[in-house]
């Protein structure tokens, strides 16, 4: 070869590589332009147009009781939806002409619906007509809301190609009406078909309950299907489970038995709340009447927001022990110190004051003014202390501030300031009136009693674990020592002489155990005359038992019975809800006999 | 005349330049025989070519086998939506028959009780501790006087006595199922049974009267 042959080899291959590397560098920008530059640009673009998201929807959580029987669990149910539009769409054509339908005439069809559904046959068709004419474009015309899983099926057996069911979340409440006004209920809302809470632990515990929705993301093709390994599932965070501290099957039998009594007394309404001593949980808040919140519609709307923690009463000779204890307190008497008082006294200030029988002038002690639950003896004892000092007192003691439950809707009560004490107040909030609590408070009182002293917050919910197990307990507020221990202990002895030697004494024993017990008959104040109703009285018995090492504080309440018009009428209430109590957590019986016996009179 | 070319001869034959000389000398030697040229081993080739057939084959079976799964996990998914369907039918039917309510009420039917107040018996020494007594009369009627509802179960009769429901009344007559399919369905709301009058509770039965200690049983 020539040397110029070479050269003219090389330059053509120059001129080919030349070439080849120009185009490869040419498509290698376009490459990196579009794979880095503007790659985002471009993803987006094409996520415009092919992806697609749908929501998954986590279930909301359950509610439990101390022991995890459930109280609240969620359920699906349906729709019936027919579209009016394509009714008796489905027919061929015979030979003549004539139209021969495929599936059942309309009329034969709602007939069989209707008798799944419950809903009478003539009101579907003319739910259907009036959809179809009041709009004749309208693809949606409800027949009903509510079936059940069972009827969903039966109707899908029907095979109708215009009948759909689409389903909602919806909670079922298997114990009925056991702790109902506690629990609260949802309703369901129209436009999204979720729940939502109305009241109660449902409500308060929302936040714990709550699903959090996952979502199902998707690239679509051209016809509408999914483009295989595109899809990405962020999954859905199911609500979390809330315990109580009610016991649901001690709430069960507290609520039949008040309703039993309520009901033999001719009361209005009773209330049966039991609080554990030595932790301040409540262990069954029972009432009636009461909801079930399957079917709140089926009771009364007054109950449906329960009355335990939002009913205000004064509580009457109940609160003569925070009289007693403020005074052992503050170091002004003791439950020796004696006063002489009569069964009805004027007293210089103008009050008047009168006790529940008739009696001579007596020397009262301490103990005495609360066996013999007298009014005069307690306002003479009263006047050891300043006002000022007793009104701060009963608010240490809770009256007039919310428990640490802060139930929905919970009342605090109402204690006036000591200035705005008349001359009958003066006296009447030393034996419970002129000031207005709830009964889960009277109960906290006795639990600190019970407690030597110390206070522990009322508690309802026990915990919240969530979906992943994560247990979160409440905040409560710290204890607070609100007696000194010594204080504690001799009024405890005081309160248990009320049992023994008190006037329901006889209505309140239970054999084998020793009962710490006060009984409380207060006026209730009737709005409507601005005055104290004449013989109607709302009466309470708080006790705790066993009283030589007290493991539960028992309230029972009963508004203006009519049959027994004292406390006498609560008294075997107390006696079976105690009872019951012990025995449903096995508490041993007394170990000790009882012998402190204290003098009525000194 | 014989005037022969005077012209020297040439020589044929270039003089051989002698060692030394300027001009580089050209290194001849006879050629070899050729390299024999050896057959390129098939081995190499029929591993290529079966290994090009192996991955294809291997690739034709994955996403065969993927598509298996794809299909079975779509029928495994179509169950799980039967059985969570027939699961939630299933719960359907039997929530509320767990309720303290229902329970109660079928306890009173049997005869049972709640009364007393608790008595332990210590096993150490056999002492009774708590103060036994014998009642006879309940503390609450769960089922003539129950007062605790249960939507759930308000028309599902007693276990025990199938004539009531826990609200005490008789038990409404359940509709016949007007459609074909009416597996395991439920009472819908058909009128009651007329004449919803609380049927009479039967007397809780007496305990036996104690006169001589607790029963014992024969034993040999």
């Amino acid at each position: 070869m020539t040397p110029k042959d070479t050269r003219i080899r090389r330059r053509r291959t120059v001129a080919v590589f030349g070439t080849v590397s120009v185009l490869m560098v040419a498509f290698s920008v376009r490459l990196v332009d579009i794979q880095v530059v503007n790659a985002s640009e471009y993803v987006a673009e094409s996520k415009l147009k092919t992806q697609q998201s749908k929501p998954i929807a986590g279930t909301r959580g359950e509610i439990v009781d101390a022991n995890g029987a459930v109280l609240a669990v969620s359920n699906v149910t349906y729709d019936a939806v027919i579209d009016p539009l394509n009714l008796n769409t489905v027919f061929r054509l015979a030979k003549d002409g004539t139209k021969i339908p495929l599936a059942e005439e309309w009329p034969a069809v709602s007939e069989k619906i209707a008798a799944i559904i419950g809903v009478p046959g003539e009101e579907i068709r003319s739910t259907v007509a009036n959809n179809f004419a009041d709009n004749p474009n309208s693809q949606y015309a409800l027949l009903t809301t509510g079936l059940s899983t069972a009827q969903m099926e039966q109707l899908k057996g029907l095979a109708i190609p215009y009948l759909a069911m689409p389903s909602h979340e919806s909670r079922t409440y298997p114990d009925g009406a056991v702790a109902g006004s506690v629990i609260g209920f949802t309703g369901t809302d129209p436009e999204k078909g979720t729940v939502f809470p109305q009241a109660g632990v449902e409500s308060m515990e929302n936040a714990c309950l709550t699903p959090t929705a996952g979502s199902q993301t998707f690239q679509m093709g051209g016809n509408g299907e999914v483009i295989p390994g595109s899809m990405t599932e962020t999954p859905a965070v199911n609500g979390g489970t809330v315990q109580l501290t009610i016991d649901r099957d001690l709430n069960w039998y507290l609520q039949q038995m008040i309703a039993e009594e309520a009901q033999s007394k001719g009361a209005q309404s009773g209330t049966v709340t039991v609080v554990e001593v030595a932790t301040g949980k409540i262990r069954a808040a029972a009432e009636w009447p009461t909801v079930d919140p399957n079917n709140i519609d089926g009771s009364n709307p007054n109950d449906w927001y329960g009355h335990i923690f939002k009913d205000l009463f004064e509580p009457g000779s109940t609160f003569k022990a925070a009289t007693a204890a403020m005074l052992l307190e503050s170091g002004a008497a003791t439950p020796m110190s004696t006063v002489s008082a009569s069964g009805w006294e004027e007293f210089p200030n103008g009050a008047r004051v009168g006790d529940s029988f008739s009696h001579d002038t007596y020397n009262y002690t301490l103990a005495g003014a609360l066996i013999d639950s007298s009014n005069v003896a307690l306002s003479k004892f009263g006047d050891l202390m300043t006002p000022e000092a007793r009104h701060d007192f009963l608010a240490k003691f809770g009256v007039g501030s919310k428990t640490a439950v802060n139930f929905d809707g919970e009342q605090a009560g109402v204690l006036h300031p000591a200035d705005q004490w008349d001359n009958q107040t003066h006296y009447a909030t030393t034996f419970g009136q002129a000031f207005q609590v709830t009964a889960p408070q009277v109960a906290s009182f006795y639990q600190m009693i019970a407690n030597d002293g110390v206070k522990k917050p009322l508690q309802l919910v026990e915990s919240c674990t969530a979906a992943d197990g994560t247990v979160t307990t409440p905040k409560v507020p710290a204890d607070e020592r609100l007696l000194s221990e010594q204080n504690a202990s001799q009024l405890s002895t005081m309160i248990e002489n009320v049992a023994e030697q008190g006037g329901v004494a006889d209505l309140i024993k239970i054999p084998g155990y020793r009962i710490a017990a006060k009984t409380g008959t207060a006026q209730t104040y009737d709005e409507a005359t601005q005055a104290y109703k004449s013989d109607l009285y709302d009466v309470s018995v708080v006790g705790y038992a066993p009283a030589d090492d007290p493991k539960y504080v028992v309230i029972v309440t009963l508004k203006e019975p009519t049959t027994v018009r004292s406390s006498t009428a609560a008294a075997p209430a107390f006696q079976k809800a105690m009872t019951q109590v012990l025995k449903h957590y096995r508490v041993m019986p007394s170990q000790t006999p009882f012998t402190d016996l204290l003098p009525k009179f000194g | 005349m014989s005037a022969s070319s005077a012209l020297p001869e040439e020589p044929h034959i270039q003089p051989r330049p002698g060692r030394g000389s300027g001009s580089p000398r050209r290194h001849l030697r006879p050629v070899d025989a050729p390299a024999r040229r050896r057959r390129p081993q098939t081995v190499y080739g029929l591993t290529a070519i079966i290994g090009v057939v192996l991955i294809v084959a291997a690739q034709l079976f994955f996403s065969i086998a993927s598509t298996q799964t794809t299909h079975h996990i779509v029928n495994l998914t179509e169950q799980q939506r039967a059985l969570t369907i027939e699961a939630q039918a299933l719960f359907d039917q039997v929530a509320g028959l767990s309720s303290p309510q229902y329970l109660a009420a079928n306890a009173t039917s049997a005869g049972m009780i709640s009364a007393g107040s608790p008595v332990f018996l210590r096993l150490s020494d056999a002492a009774v501790l708590g103060t036994a007594s014998a009642e006879s009369t309940s503390t609450i009627d769960a089922k003539g006087r129950a007062a605790v509802g249960n939507d759930l179960i308000k028309n599902t009769p007693l276990v025990m006595d199938p004539s009531a429901t826990i609200t005490g009344q008789t038990a409404p007559v359940t509709a016949p199922e007007a459609s074909t399919e009416g597996a395991g369905g439920t009472a819908s709301d058909a009128t009651p049974a007329e004449g919803s009058v609380a049927t009479e509770t039967e007397l809780p039965q007496q305990p036996p009267a104690i006169s001589e200690g607790l029963p014992t049983p024969e034993t040999r």
